[in-house]
């Protein structure tokens, strides 16, 4: 539950205040890159918003139709 | 899950201003990530506050993991004596922000988006370097690899239109 609680200002101007920057190096991050499947990526980028949203919803439905079956059985996700 | 349809076009319907941030935006800016709710920042002038009591009235909005029967009321003195509102809805779960970590409010955070066409509809998506600062400003170990995807999404577009 969470609501009508104030940001912390420090918090809420991290960005600013830090300097945080999209581009900023992190080794951390570049750690995570090696994982991720940028081939979905491309095919993503080159459909439009509008395709991009519309997937989106497709995958939003199919989780819906199927998460009751596998809430229902005995497989546990964690 | 959220029907991201419904729950846009009751805030586009409703003359709400607003930015769509989080998982949503990720996902149009490319991402593969898929994403269950719909977060947003709002715009905190008295009108629009009123544009989003109204927006919301009929769609059961609660408080997202409360305790059932509290006395909670979605209505205009609601929004103004809050700031941050995790709903569930009859369209599912909907994060309304007041202000976002890294982000400020809707007013400076409004440069740092653009007018999209998603969802047949026609609304405010944050900028994708924008996104990721909000990211990681928020801090949460879970959205790591979220990050590191979004900025190899931004890599690529550099390289390719060098904006």
């Amino acid at each position: 539950m969470e609501a009508s609680r104030e940001i912390d200002p420090a918090k809420r101007d991290a960005g600013q205040e830090e300097g945080l920057s999209a581009e900023a190096f992190d080794p951390v991050l570049e750690v995570f890159k090696r994982d991720i499947d940028f081939t979905l990526v491309e095919r993503n980028l080159r459909l439009t918003i509008e395709e991009r949203a519309q997937q989106l919803v497709n995958a939003t439905r199919f989780i819906d139709k199927f998460r009751p079956l596998v809430s229902g059985s005995s497989f546990k996700t964690r | 899950v959220t029907d991201f349809e419904r729950a846009l076009a009751a805030l586009g319907s409703g003359g709400v201003d607003f930015i769509v941030i989080g998982g949503v935006a990720g996902a149009l800016h490319g991402s593969a990530f898929t994403t269950v709710d719909l977060d947003v920042v709002y715009s905190r002038t008295g009108e629009n506050i009123r544009r989003l009591a109204a927006a919301l009235h009929d769609h059961q909005a609660y408080l997202r993991n409360a305790p059932e029967g509290l006395p909670f009321v979605w209505d205009e003195r609601t929004i103004r004596n809050g700031l941050n509102f995790t709903l569930t809805t009859d369209f599912g779960d909907l994060d309304l922000l007041g202000e976002v970590a890294g982000g400020g409010n809707y007013q400076t955070l409004l440069p740092r988006s653009h007018e999209v066409i998603g969802f047949g509809l026609r609304f405010h998506l944050v900028d994708l370097d924008m996104l990721i600062v909000l990211k990681r400003a928020a801090g949460r170990p879970k959205d790591l690899p979220i990050i590191a995807e979004l900025q190899g999404i931004l890599e690529r577009r550099l390289k390719t239109t060098g904006l």
